[in-house]
């Protein structure tokens, strides 16, 4: 992904020192003075000078393995990447920036590269809200050498990343559910509580080997699953219709909030949403499947 | 799924932050009093030791991390500082007051560094000191100096906006700045070289107080006024004969002004300066060529070899044979002017009144008078009655000297002819003039330069302030004006040998004749460590003079001569903008791809593998920016697997190279470059 197009733009420095060789060029002329013209014209060159030697400052880089990190709204999004500069000078004062920033206390940097190298760089900025984003380019900023224009060049990544709704919410959880199993053979059990086995279910590809019901398969029955409870509460729904009478993020919000606490505990949860249910379960993969899921609530169809 | 996409702003006027680390500070701190420190010499003591005070004061402030004072604290130093600059100048408007205010109003600046821009500023500031410094030294060394801290003062805003917060090598900085320096200097020469000149100042020049007062030449004469004139080596001017026919030693006589009118106690020239003379060289006059670089003095006139027959161009002529520019000269000027020694036609008196070349004072001394009628009485022609004044001077026991003591107000040349007798040129020309008046003859008064110093370097003249001259002109019926210099008749050595043998022989006092001409061998004799002073300081002024010529005095002039010599000789004022608008866009896109080279003068081992790339990527494969060598190499043998050996050794050899396996010398170098120029993909 290369560096695709570079712009070069006096700063306000840069005008200033244009007014500046305008009053000594003024002067100049009023009092003949040659001295007082050669400062002023290497100065005027000087800042030429400058000028190519900036635009030049951001030639030959590109940029790979752009690696947004997940994030919640309303956090910091740190994105890492690899700078690499494929020229063979040595590059000072590379800032970045992301699409559309304005305040200048948000671009990441310094960073400088020796010729031919690579430079672990990061990239970050405050998220505002849940979804899923392109990061479409990565600029480069840079005023090195002389201060006098700012000179910018676009980086194409088109990247995504992920933003999980804003952890909110002082609702209690609530009450587990009973959890009908569905068993082999059609029974149902009624379960409560306790880390107690709850029954069977047909094996589904790609499950752990520990828990097969060995001894039915050696009767001869297809594999089967012996469920057990775990976490000390039993069947665990976050649930949409928990939430009467608050608006749709602010649902995603406490939801979210309740994954977060149930898989700090280590506690089984499951997350039912309108038209997307997901079945209870523990570990990282599963947080992070219900987070994409709250995430993107809603943005998947239409918009 | 279809993601959300950011809005994009197009315009992000976006500058980078300042990062204040102590190195960018120390720089800014350094260029900043680099700058100050020409100006030490012109700038009131209060303010030369305010400047460091206040910059290290924010520099410990820096290091310790402590606070800045607060907003009142510094409108209160800001206000302190421009009191003390109209206390000290009683204005604040002006060359001085400007420059003390522009170094309190930098180390005050050094308070408020927010931004990259206010950074900047600083350094625009330190700039600006440098070129100030134009306004009172235009010398080699002045440039010298410009150089030095132009660098110096690039290397720190390098310094900044490298962004770095450890420490920077104060080397790199330093050649960084050269070299920044060097590619400007050719935009810089052609920018020097085809700018248009006037030589018409925009507004007028403020009259600098500091250069008058000196000693030297003066637009008025008033005997006895002054006890003792010191002596000032400053170059006056400097002439150059390029038909190389310099007139004898004694005959270097350079008209300055013509002094007309007399109140008995001094001469000037009176109203007569406005009046203009319009007559022409005559074609069989003895010609002498001079190129005359002259030294700013403020004034509007300028000197010529006696007598000036065709005028410098831009300038006029008064009546007299006073030549004038139209400026004044604010700037060391370089201008061509033709002189003859005797010319054929002399100037007719009826240029001016007769009467202003005899007028007298009112309150006119008797016993002048007498002297004058009793000269004119025993003569027969107006030219005896001047060499009855000559023997006057020769015989009455005159003597030449540089200290004469101050006369009698109230009548000096009388007390000077009749009581003490010493003095030097200006009492003799002014009592002589007077004289001559007194006898009904019609004369004027010249002041100018008599003299001078030989480069032997340069084969040039150096007139300097020390050989001011003043001598009388009479005007003879039939002859015209004629130069009389009573001083030559007092001390022949002063016109023989020029101003500083008759300084020395004046403070031996009284001599004799022989002792007198003991005296003169004695001090023509150089001793070896002269010799060695002479020719260095001839080499320098020489170079000096080079200088002036070329550099300081480009002018109007100058320009055309230039731009004739190469090849644009009628081109309009038009005309050569849009050469400049040629020349400069061409000389940027040279620079630029001087830059360009140079970010690619490469690492030969680089440069190789890139020349081994460029033959896979022919073929479709080349390395991807992230792809290291070892995943190129496996791609690269899945896509010419007949090639598979030799792009394993190749790569094999370039990790072995580049990651320090091997070391990397001429050898292995070559045999690298040997297996790539080989390395061949065939279809």
């Amino acid at each position: 992904m290369k560096i695709y197009k570079i712009r070069t733009r006096p700063t306000r420095s840069g005008y200033l020192l244009i007014l500046a060789l305008w009053a000594m060029l003024i002067a100049s002329i009023n009092y003949s003075n040659n001295m007082a013209y050669i400062l002023t014209f290497l100065l005027f060159s000087l800042m030429l000078v400058g000028m190519v030697y900036a635009r030049n400052n951001l030639k030959g880089f590109s940029i790979a393995n752009v690696m947004p990190r997940p994030v919640f709204a309303g956090e910091r999004l740190w994105i890492d990447s690899e700078l690499h500069n494929q020229s063979k000078g040595r590059r000072f004062g590379i800032w970045l920036a992301y699409p559309g920033l304005t305040n200048p206390e948000e671009l990441s940097g310094p960073f400088s590269t020796d010729a031919c190298s690579n430079t672990t760089v990061e990239l970050s900025f405050i998220t505002t809200q849940r979804g899923r984003f392109i990061l479409s380019y990565i600029e480069l900023v840079t005023v090195y050498p002389l201060g006098l224009f700012v000179v910018k060049g676009k980086i194409e990544v088109d990247k995504a990343y992920l933003v999980y709704p804003r952890p909110e919410g002082n609702r209690p959880w609530p009450e587990p559910e009973v959890l009908e199993v569905e068993q082999y053979g059609g029974e149902i059990h009624h379960m409560k509580g306790g880390d107690d086995f709850t029954g069977v279910r047909p094996y589904r590809a790609g499950e752990s080997m520990h828990h097969i019901d060995w001894k039915a398969a050696a009767r001869g029955r297809p594999l089967s699953i012996k469920e057990f409870t775990g976490g000390g509460s039993a069947c665990l729904y976050f649930g949409w219709e928990h939430l009467e009478g608050m608006g749709v993020e602010g649902r995603l919000s406490q939801l979210c909030k309740w994954a977060l606490e149930a898989d700090e505990q280590g506690t089984e949860f499951g997350l039912k949403l309108p038209g997307d249910t997901i079945k209870p379960g523990a570990g990282s993969t599963h947080t992070l499947k219900c987070l994409e899921a709250l995430a993107l609530f809603q943005l998947q169809r239409g918009r | 799924m279809k993601p959300v996409k950011l809005k994009i702003s197009k315009n992000t006027p976006v500058v980078p932050p300042l990062i204040l680390s102590r190195g960018a500070l120390g720089w800014l701190i350094f260029a900043l009093l680099l700058a100050i420190s020409w100006h030490i010499p012109h700038t009131p003591i209060w303010a030369v030791a305010a400047a460091p005070l206040m910059v290290a004061w924010r520099y410990r402030l820096f290091v310790r991390k402590q606070p800045l004072p607060p907003q009142a604290v510094r409108i209160a130093l800001t206000l302190a500082a421009f009191g003390g600059v109209i206390a000290s100048y009683r204005s604040y408007l002006g060359r001085d007051p400007g420059i003390t205010a522009v170094i309190l109003l930098s180390t005050m600046k050094l308070f408020e560094l927010k931004s990259q821009r206010d950074f900047m500023f600083v350094i625009f500031l330190a700039y600006f000191l440098v070129f100030g410094n134009f306004l009172y030294d235009q010398t080699i060394q002045a440039l010298a100096f410009m150089i030095a801290a132009v660098i110096l003062i690039t290397a720190a805003v390098l310094r900044l906006n490298h962004g770095e917060k450890e420490p920077v090598k104060i080397s790199f900085l330093v050649k960084s700045g050269f070299r920044f320096f060097l590619y400007s200097i050719p935009f810089m020469v052609v920018l020097f070289a085809f700018f248009p000149r006037s030589s018409v100042p925009l507004w007028n020049l403020p009259h600098d107080s500091s250069k008058h007062g000196q000693v030297g030449f003066n637009d008025s004469v008033f005997p006895g006024q002054v006890a003792e004139v010191a002596t000032s080596n400053q170059t006056a001017f400097r002439v150059v004969f390029p038909d190389n026919n310099m007139p004898a030693f004694k005959d270097l006589y350079f008209r300055g002004l013509v002094l007309w009118f007399t109140n008995g106690k001094g001469w000037s020239q009176g109203i007569l300066s406005f009046l203009p003379d319009r007559r022409q060289a005559v074609p069989d006059d003895i010609l002498i060529r001079q190129e005359i670089t002259l030294e700013p003095h403020y004034e509007h006139w300028l000197f010529a070899l006696d007598l000036p027959v065709i005028n410098p161009r831009g300038s006029r002529r008064l009546p007299g044979r006073v030549i004038q520019g139209y400026w004044p000269i604010s700037e060391v000027v370089t201008y061509e002017v033709t002189s003859t020694p005797q010319p054929k036609y002399p100037e007719p008196r009826n240029e001016v009144p007769r009467w202003w070349a005899l007028q007298l004072p009112g309150d006119w001394n008797s016993q002048m008078r007498e002297l004058a009628r009793s000269w004119r009485s025993a003569a027969t022609s107006d030219a005896e009655v001047v060499q009855a004044a000559l023997n006057y001077f020769r015989s009455s026991g005159f003597e030449y000297t540089l200290a004469p003591g101050t006369l009698d107000p109230q009548a000096p040349l009388e007390d000077f002819l009749f009581n003490k007798r010493k003095g030097f040129c200006e009492h003799y020309a002014a009592a002589f003039t007077l004289l001559m008046r007194a006898a009904n003859i019609p004369a004027r008064m010249v002041v100018g330069f008599q003299g001078g110093e030989v480069n032997t370097v340069g084969g040039y003249l150096v007139v300097r302030q020390s050989d001011a001259h003043a001598w009388s002109e009479v005007w003879l019926e039939g002859k015209g004006w004629q130069r009389v210099d009573p001083t030559a008749v007092v001390s022949p050595e002063r016109v023989e040998f020029g101003a500083e043998m008759s300084r020395t022989l004046s403070a031996m006092g009284r001599l004799r004749d022989e002792d007198r001409s003991e005296a003169i061998q004695r001090a023509m004799r150089k001793g070896f460590f002269e010799k060695i002073s002479r020719f260095f300081n001839d080499h320098w002024d020489n170079i000096n003079i080079k200088w002036e010529v070329w550099i300081m005095s480009y002018d109007r002039f100058r320009q055309r001569a230039f731009l004739r010599g190469v090849g644009l000789a009628d081109v309009g004022r038009w005309s050569y903008i849009v050469v400049l608008i040629v020349i400069i866009p061409a000389l940027f896109f040279l620079v630029s791809l001087l830059l360009k080279r140079q970010t690619s003068a490469a690492d030969p081992l680089i440069k190789l593998y890139r020349r081994f790339y460029a033959k896979t990527a022919k073929k479709g494969i080349r390395p991807a920016p992230w792809e290291g060598p070892q995943v190129f190499q496996l791609r690269a043998v899945d896509a010419f697997p007949h090639k598979a050996k030799e792009i394993r050794e190749i790569i094999d050899l370039y990790i072995n190279l580049r990651y320090g396996r091997l070391p990397v010398t001429k050898q292995s170098l070559k045999q690298f470059k040997r297996l790539v120029r080989k390395f061949r993909i065939k279809n």
